[in-house]
C-alpha cells in the first residue's frame, strides 16, 4: 500500500525547476491529449455525478427493505439483485460511490494539505521540527502501514469517521517526507538562494518559490492517494473496521455478500468491480499528471 | 564492511526503542480501563475486586515503572496473557508467525516470478502492443482491491471450478501447498503490479546506457547483449524495491490471512481486535514492525554487497 | 488384509449391530478406528471453570467425565453409575462408578502411574467451581448450594438448601460441573485449560489456538471408542466450512448452522439436520428504566413498527419458528399467541403511539422529535451474521415510522460492558433456551437486570419455579412468569430460531450435541463407516 508515494519520493530529488505558469499551459494541453485521462475523466466525471445525485439515480431505497422479494437474481427490475433483506443491490451500490469517493478524496485533501505545510516547514526550517517528524516518519515507516491502520482503529473504535482519521494521521506522514526532500533540494537552488540575498522573507519564498515548485508533484501522488485511500478503506471496511452496518459501502458489501457467494455471486462480483473501476479512473488520470507534471517522466 | 553493518546494527536501536514505546503507548490509549475490558464478558466487579486485580497486575504502578517493565518482560519473551485463549501471547504469536512467512515469502516468488519476466520483456518490445498489454495488465494490478481479487479467485477455482480449497489451511503437505495457492497468488497481486512496472522501467534505463549500447555497436547479438549486460543492472534496483515493500506485503497479509481463513499473525490481530484481546493485538503490530525492521536491515547489508560505494556515505 | 474381505466383514459386522443394536456399545463396533472432525466457529481454553461456551463444552465433556450426561433432555449416568434423590429434593447422593482412572502418559501422571477417580475429584471439582465467584457455575445452584462432602471414596452426598428443578437442563445445574484432577489444577496453575486432563473417552493431545484441538481414544476407559481421533477443527467462516462439510473434510459442523444452508442439506440424503430442539428467541432489550423506554407505549411503538416475522423468516430461513417470549415451542414455559397478541406488525398502532407520547416530528424533517429534539436513539449490536441485518432491518422499520435509529456496532465485550453500565438505549440480543434460560436472563440478577427489567413478581414466580419439581404447577408459574414479561416489558421479538447442526451419514451411531456431546456412552459408541465417505 502507498507504494507509489514511495516509489515516487526518490524522483523528488532530481526534479527540474520551470517557471510554473507556461509549464500548467503545456501539461493541461499534453493531459488533454491523452486518450487514458480523457476515459479517466469520463469515468470519474460519471461517479461523482452518481454520488451526488444518487438520490435522484438510485431506482430504490439503498435501506429500504422488502422481505417479499429478498434473494432475487438480477433483472430488469433489480440490476444485480437483491440482498438477504430484499434491499436492492445497484442502489447500495450507487450511494457506495458517495462514501468511498468521500473518503478517497477527504483523506487525500487533508493529510495532502498537512503534510505539505508541515512538510515544508521542516526542510525549510530544519531543526527540531524537522528533527521530530523525521523521527516520527521513522517509526511509521517501520510498520506496515495496513497494520497500523488496523491498530490505530482499535484504539478509536470501529466506524467509518474513526478509520478516516486513522488514515489521515497516517498518510500525511508520507506526503511530509516527500515534501520534505523537494524543500532540502530546492533550499539550496540558486534562485532561492538570489532571493534570500535580496531579502525576501522565509514566507514569501515559501510561498513564491518553493511551494509552487512541490505543487505538481503533490498534485500527482496526492491523485494517487485518493486511489490508495479508496482500496484501503475499502479493506477496512470489509474487516468490519470502517464503514458500518447498514451503511451502503463497497467494502461492507462484499463482506455482507460472502454468506451468500454460493446463490448470487453478482452480489460479491459488482462492489469490487466498482472499485477497481474508480481506483482504475484515478490512477489514469494520476498517470497521465506524472507523465504531464512531472519532468522527469517527460520524454 | 564490519563497521557498515556494525553501524546499521546500532542505528537499529533506537528505532526498535520506538517502537516498542510505541506500541506501549498504544496499549495505553485504549479507552476503557483494561480489567474491565478483560473481564467485562464475566459477571461485574466490585471496586475492590477490580483494585486487587489491577495491582496483581501491576496497573496501579506509575507509567515509567510499567513501561521498565513491559520493556524487560519483552526480552524475556514474556508479552502476557491473552484475555480470550489465556495462553501466552509470545505462544499464539509464534504459533502463527511461520504461516505468515510462508505466505508472504511465497508472495514474493511468484512477484519475482510473474513480474519479472513481464516487465523485462515489456522493455524490450517498447511500444509494441505486448508493452501496451502488460503495462495495462500492470495497472490493473493496482487498481484491483487485492481482497477482492481473493473472493473471486475463490469464487472461480474454489466453487465453481472446485480445484482448491477455498479457505483454512492444509494439514498434509500436499494440502497445505493446495491450500497455499489461492492466499499467495491473491497477496501477490498487491506488488505485481508496481514491480512489473519498476522491471521494465529499470530495463529501460539501462538499455540505454553507453556500455549497453556500445556493446551492441560492436556488433554483438541483441539477445546475448540484453541477458548478459542488460539484465543484471537492471535486477538491483527491482530487489530493492521488492524488499522495500515488504511492509506492504505484510499489511496485505492482514486482509488476505482474514479472506482466506489462514493462520497466520494478521488474522490474530483481526480476531483479537473484536474479542478486545488488545495484548495479542499491539504485541502482534510489534512484531510486524520487528520484521520490516530485519528485513531493512538484511536488505541494507545485501546492497551494501552489492553496491559497496553505499558504505562510503 | 485384502478390501474384499474387510468388506465383507464390515457387511457381517454392519448386520450383526443391526440386529443387536444399540448393543454396540459393549466394546463392539461395526468398524474401529478412524478420525471424527468436527467443525466448530470458535473454540476457547478447556477449563470448565471459564468455557462458557458450547463448543468448548463438546470438548470438556469427552475428555472430562461428569456426573451425569444429558441425552434428549433426560440425565444419565457418566462418572456417577447411578444417584439417589431424598424425598424434598435437597440431598442427592451420587454413586462413583468405580475402577475409572485419570488419563496417563502425560506431566501429571506418567505412563500407567495414573490413580483412580473418586469421590474427593468430584467434590474438589464442585467446590472448585463453586468458590471461584466468577465461574460460569448457574446462579440458581450457587443460590442453593449447602455442601458436597465424600462420605466415601464412591459416594458424594451433596446438600441443597432447597430442592433444584433445573438440576438437569442444558446449560444449567451440575451441567457444567466437569470433574477435574486436583494434581492437574495444581500442576499447570492458570494454563489448564490448555492442557485440560479428565478421566473420560478421549485424551487431550494437543491445542492450537484457532486452528485445532485433537483428542485420541482413551483405551482405559470403561467403554472401548470405536474412534481413534477426535478433532476440534476451528472454522470461523461459515461460509466456507459450510462448504468443507458438504465435500467431507468435517464430518460434522458442531456449530449453528445458519438458515440457507439448512435448507440445501435437508435435501442433500449424505446429510443429516439435527434440531437440537430448543428454539432461540432473537429479541431487542432497552434500557427499560429511563425515558422514553420507560413508558410501555414507546415500547408497544417499537414492537409494532416492525414485521419481526417477516424479517425473522427471511434472515433464518428455514429454521425459523414464528412466536415470542422467553421459551420457544418445546420449552417448558412457552405460550403461544404471544407474538400475535404483542408483536404483529402494525406500522399505524406504531405511529400512534408515539404521537400520543409527544414523539412527533415537529420541524418537518421526517424523524420524530422528543421535548423539541431529534430522538436519536443508539442501537447496540455486534458485527457478525445475522446481527448486521437485524440491525439494518431495525433502522429501516424505525425510519417508515419516523424514529431515527443510530446503529452501534462493537465487539461483544463493549457490548456487555454497556449494558453492564445500564447505557440508554435499545440492545440486541438472542435469548437462552431452555427454562434455565429464562431464569438467567429474566430472574434475580439475571443477564439483563442492569437496563432496569426488575420486577419482584417474575422474580417470585420464577425463583418458585425452579425450586417446584411438581411438573404441572411448574409449569404454570413458568407461563405466568413468561406472560407477565411480555406484558409488562413488551420486549420487541423477531421469533425464535432453530438450532440445527449437520452431519455426515457416514458418523453413525451419532445423535447430536447436548451441552454435553455423548460419543462414548452406555448407549452410543460413535463410528465412522469409512466405506460410505
Amino acid at each position: 500500500m502507498a507504494e507509489h508515494i514511495v516509489d515516487l519520493a526518490a524522483d523528488a530529488a532530481f526534479i527540474e525547476l520551470t517557471e510554473p505558469k507556461s509549464f500548467f499551459y503545456k501539461a493541461t494541453r499534453q493531459l488533454l491529449g491523452k486518450k487514458q485521462a480523457i476515459l479517466g475523466f469520463a469515468v470519474l466525471l460519471v461517479l461523482v455525478l452518481a454520488a451526488v445525485f444518487a438520490e435522484q439515480i438510485a431506482p430504490y431505497d439503498p435501506y429500504k427493505t422488502n422481505y417479499a422479494n429478498v434473494k432475487q437474481p438480477p433483472s430488469a427490475a433489480h440490476f444485480i439483485g437483491t440482498d438477504e433483506l430484499g434491499r436492492d443491490g445497484f442502489s447500495r451500490l450507487i450511494y457506495g460511490a458517495r462514501i468511498s469517493l468521500m473518503v478517497g478524496v477527504s483523506v487525500s485533501a487533508i493529510s495532502t494539505t498537512v503534510g505539505v505545510a508541515l512538510g515544508a516547514i521542516a526542510g525549510y526550517f530544519g531543526g527540531a521540527v524537522d528533527m521530530i517528524i523525521m523521527r516520527a516518519v521513522d517509526l511509521f515507516m517501520a510498520f506496515p502501514f495496513l497494520v497500523l491502520a488496523i491498530a490505530l482503529v482499535a484504539v478509536f473504535g470501529p466506524s467509518l469517521f474513526n478509520m478516516m482519521l486513522a488514515l489521515i494521521l497516517l498518510y500525511w506522514i508520507w506526503f511530509a517526507r516527500l515534501v520534505r526532500g523537494m524543500v532540502l533540494t530546492l533550499r539550496e537552488t540558486e534562485f532561492v538562494v538570489g532571493a534570500k540575498a535580496a531579502g525576501a522573507s522565509d514566507i514569501s519564498i515559501i510561498f513564491r518559490h518553493i511551494l509552487p515548485n512541490v505543487f505538481p508533484v503533490v498534485v500527482v501522488q496526492g491523485s494517487f492517494s485518493v486511489a490508495d485511500a479508496i482500496l484501503i478503506a475499502a479493506g477496512l471496511s470489509y474487516l468490519g473496521l470502517g464503514a458500518q452496518p447498514p451503511t451502503a459501502e463497497w467494502g461492507s458489501m462484499l463482506s455482507n455478500a460472502k454468506e451468500l457467494m454460493r446463490i448470487l455471486p453478482v452480489l460479491s462480483i459488482a462492489p469490487g468491480v466498482a472499485i477497481m473501476i474508480t481506483v482504475l479512473a484515478i490512477n489514469f488520470i494520476g498517470d497521465a499528471l506524472r507523465d504531464a507534471l512531472d519532468p522527469t517522466l517527460r520524454n | 564492511m564490519k563497521q557498515y553493518i556494525l553501524r546499521r546494527v546500532i542505528l537499529m536501536i533506537p528505532l526498535v526503542f520506538g517502537v516498542t514505546t510505541a506500541t506501549f503507548a498504544l496499549i495505553h490509549l485504549i479507552p476503557g480501563d483494561p480489567v474491565e475490558l478483560m473481564m467485562s464478558n464475566a459477571r461485574q466487579l466490585t471496586e475492590e475486586e477490580i483494585h486487587r486485580i489491577r495491582d496483581k497486575l501491576g496497573l496501579n504502578d506509575p507509567l515509567p515503572i510499567q513501561y521498565v517493565r513491559y520493556v524487560t518482560n519483552l526480552l524475556k519473551g514474556d508479552m502476557g496473557k491473552s484475555v480470550r485463549s489465556r495462553s501466552d501471547v509470545s505462544y499464539e504469536i509464534m504459533q502463527r508467525l511461520p504461516d505468515t512467512i510462508i505466505l508472504t515469502v511465497t508472495s514474493i516468488c511468484l512477484v519475482l516470478v510473474l513480474a519479472l519476466p513481464i516487465g523485462i520483456i515489456s522493455a524490450l518490445k517498447r511500444g509494441t502492443w505486448i508493452d501496451t498489454l502488460a503495462m495495462t495488465f500492470a495497472l490493473f494490478g493496482v487498481s484491483i482491491p487485492a481482497f477482492w481479487f481473493g473472493i473471486m479467485l475463490m469464487l472461480i477455482f474454489g466453487l465453481h471450478l472446485d480445484w482448491l480449497p477455498t479457505v483454512g489451511q492444509g494439514k498434509t503437505p500436499i494440502e497445505f501447498a493446495r491450500s497455499l495457492i489461492l492466499p499467495s497468488v491473491t497477496l501477490s497481486l498487491i506488488l505485481l503490479g508496481l514491480v512489473t512496472r519498476v522491471a521494465r522501467s529499470s530495463m529501460l534505463e539501462v538499455l540505454s546506457l553507453d556500455y549497453v549500447r556500445t556493446a551492441r555497436a560492436k556488433g554483438l547479438g541483441a539477445r546475448w547483449v540484453n541477458f548478459r549486460h542488460a539484465l543484471p543492472n537492471a535486477l538491483i534496483p527491482i530487489l530493492t524495491i521488492v524488499s522495500g515493500q515488504f511492509a506492504s506485503l505484510l499489511g496485505g497479509a492482514v486482509l488476505i490471512e482474514k479472506v482466506f481463513g489462514w493462520p497466520g499473525i494478521g488474522r490474530l490481530a483481526v480476531d483479537s481486535i473484536f474479542a478486545r484481546d488488545y495484548l495479542v493485538v499491539t504485541n502482534t503490530v510489534l512484531v510486524f514492525a520487528i520484521m520490516v525492521i530485519l528485513v531493512n536491515l538484511a536488505n541494507d547489508i545485501l546492497y551494501c554487497y552489492i553496491d559497496p560505494r553505499i558504505r562510503f556515505q | 488384509m485384502k478390501l474384499k474381505t474387510v468388506l465383507i466383514y464390515a457387511a457381517l459386522v454392519f448386520v450383526l449391530s443391526l440386529s443387536l443394536a444399540p448393543a454396540a456399545a459393549d466394546g463392539h463396533c461395526p468398524q474401529e478406528g478412524g478420525t471424527f472432525t468436527i467443525g466448530v466457529d470458535t473454540f476457547l481454553p478447556m477449563d470448565p471453570n471459564t468455557a462458557a461456551h458450547d463448543w468448548t463444552f463438546y470438548a470438556i465433556t469427552n475428555i472430562n467425565s461428569m456426573l451425569f450426561r444429558i441425552e434428549s433432555g433426560q440425565p444419565v449416568g457418566d462418572l456417577a453409575e447411578s444417584w439417589d434423590i431424598s424425598e424434598d429434593g435437597t440431598v442427592y447422593t451420587w454413586h462413583i462408578r468405580p475402577g475409572m482412572m485419570w488419563h496417563d502418559g502425560n506431566e501429571v501422571f506418567p505412563e500407567g502411574e495414573s490413580r483412580e477417580v473418586t469421590a474427593h475429584d468430584v467434590v474438589y471439582s464442585i467446590y472448585r467451581q463453586y468458590d471461584d465467584t466468577s465461574s460460569i457455575m448457574a446462579a440458581d445452584l450457587r443460590n442453593l448450594f449447602v455442601s458436597a462432602e465424600a462420605t466415601d471414596d464412591h459416594t458424594v452426598v451433596l446438600t441443597l438448601s432447597g430442592p433444584d428443578a433445573i438440576m438437569y437442563d442444558k446449560a444449567r445445574g451440575l451441567t457444567f460441573t466437569a470433574i477435574v484432577a486436583k494434581e492437574a489444577i495444581e500442576h499447570y496453575g492458570d494454563d489448564y485449560g490448555l492442557n485440560p486432563l479428565g478421566s473420560g473417552p478421549f485424551e487431550f493431545v494437543s491445542y492450537s489456538p484457532d486452528e485445532e484441538v485433537v483428542l485420541r481414544a482413551n483405551e482405559d476407559y470403561y467403554i472401548d471408542p470405536c474412534l481413534d481421533e477426535v478433532i476440534f477443527r476451528v472454522m470461523p467462516d461459515v461460509p466456507a466450512a459450510m462448504i468443507a462439510l458438504e465435500a467431507g473434510d468435517i464430518d460434522w459442523w458442531g456449530a449453528v448452522t445458519p438458515g440457507d444452508d439448512v435448507g440445501r442439506f435437508l435435501e442433500n440424503e449424505d446429510m443429516t439436520v439435527i434440531n437440537f430442539g430448543c428454539p432461540v428467541a432473537t429479541r431487542l432489550y432497552m434500557s427499560v428504566d429511563k425515558p422514553p423506554f420507560d413508558d410501555v407505549r414507546f415500547r408497544k411503538a417499537l414492537s409494532h413498527m416492525k414485521d419481526g416475522n417477516a424479517i425473522n423468516a427471511a434472515l433464518r430461513g428455514p429454521t425459523h419458528v414464528k412466536g415470542a417470549g422467553t421459551a420457544g415451542p418445546g420449552v417448558a414455559g412457552y405460550v403461544e399467541g404471544l407474538y400475535d397478541e404483542y408483536h404483529a406488525y402494525d406500522p399505524e398502532l406504531a405511529m400512534s403511539l408515539l404521537d400520543e407520547l409527544g414523539i412527533v416530528d415537529s420541524d418537518g424533517d421526517g424523524w420524530r422529535e422528543m421535548d423539541g429534539e431529534l430522538l436519536e436513539i443508539p442501537m447496540f449490536a455486534w458485527n457478525s451474521d445475522p446481527a448486521p441485518d437485524y440491525v439494518a432491518a431495525t433502522v429501516d422499520a424505525g425510519a417508515q415510522v419516523g424514529l431515527k435509529i443510530r446503529p452501534e456496532i462493537a465487539d461483544p465485550g463493549t457490548n456487555n460492558a454497556r449494558r453492564n453500565d445500564g447505557e440508554w438505549g435499545i440492545y440486541l440480543g438472542q435469548g437462552w433456551c431452555g427454562e434455565g434460560g429464562t431464569n438467567a436472563l429474566w430472574g434475580r440478577n439475571g443477564w439483563i437486570s442492569t437496563l432496569g427489567y426488575v420486577d419482584e413478581e417474575i422474580f417470585t414466580l420464577l425463583d418458585q419455579s425452579a425450586q417446584n419439581l411438581d411438573e404441572a404447577s411448574r409449569e404454570a408459574q413458568l407461563q405466568a412468569a413468561t406472560t407477565r414479561i411480555a406484558a409488562i416489558y413488551f420486549e420487541p421479538a423477531f421469533g425464535f430460531f432453530n438450532i440445527f447442526t449437520v452431519k455426515n451419514n457416514y458418523v453413525k451411531d451419532f445423535f447430536g450435541g447436548e451441552w454435553t456431546l455423548n460419543l462414548v456412552t452406555d448407549d452410543h459408541n460413535v463410528w465412522i463407516n469409512e466405506d460410505e465417505r
